[in-house]
């Protein structure tokens, strides 16, 4: 049984999990989910270390409602009733001005999370690209 | 049973809701895969 193999049964064993497409040239595993799902990016990385890999740098496609509480950022995922904190990336600083404008509002918004040490840890997402 | 029906009313109509908040892709980078 490949690698790859491994981490594909494994992530289309999850709930909520539609398509999965591993890429061993890559290192990559392209997740699609299915709708109402409560998948969350840790629930995801802690899979992957079970199975004996490291996840690294993960692109995340989320929708929410943006929020501002306290001067952060955040945006609350219903389907996991997870609030992510928002952080600008340096690359894209002025997508991220641009969520802080759409207070209360549902967006989509794509950006990076990078796991720490401890995987169960909430990261914050850094914000690439923002569509209302 | 007034309030029952109209708490599973509104829980039906939260349910079906279009804008949905969720997440819709991730693409892993995983180290330590050949």
């Amino acid at each position: 049984m490949t690698c790859a193999h491994v981490v594909d049964v494994a992530l289309k064993k999850t709930d909520g999990v539609d398509t999965v497409d591993v890429s061993l040239n890559k290192g990559l595993a392209t997740v699609k989910l299915k709708a109402g799902n409560h998948v969350s990016v840790p629930q995801l990385w802690n899979l992957l270390h079970e199975k004996g890999y490291t996840p690294k740098t993960t692109v995340v496609v989320v929708k929410g409602v943006a929020e501002n509480v306290a001067g952060t950022a955040r945006l609350k995922v219903t389907g996991t009733n997870d609030v992510l904190v928002l952080s600008a990336d340096p690359k894209a600083a002025a997508a991220f001005m641009d969520v802080r404008t759409r207070t209360g509002q549902t967006i989509q918004v794509q950006g990076t999370m990078e796991p720490g040490k401890n995987l169960k840890a909430a990261v914050p997402l850094q914000v690439r690209q923002v569509r209302p | 049973m007034r309030k029952r029906l109209l708490f599973l009313t509104c829980a039906a109509i939260a349910m079906a809701l279009p804008g949905r908040a969720e997440l819709l892709q991730v693409e892993l980078s995983i180290f330590g895969m050949d």
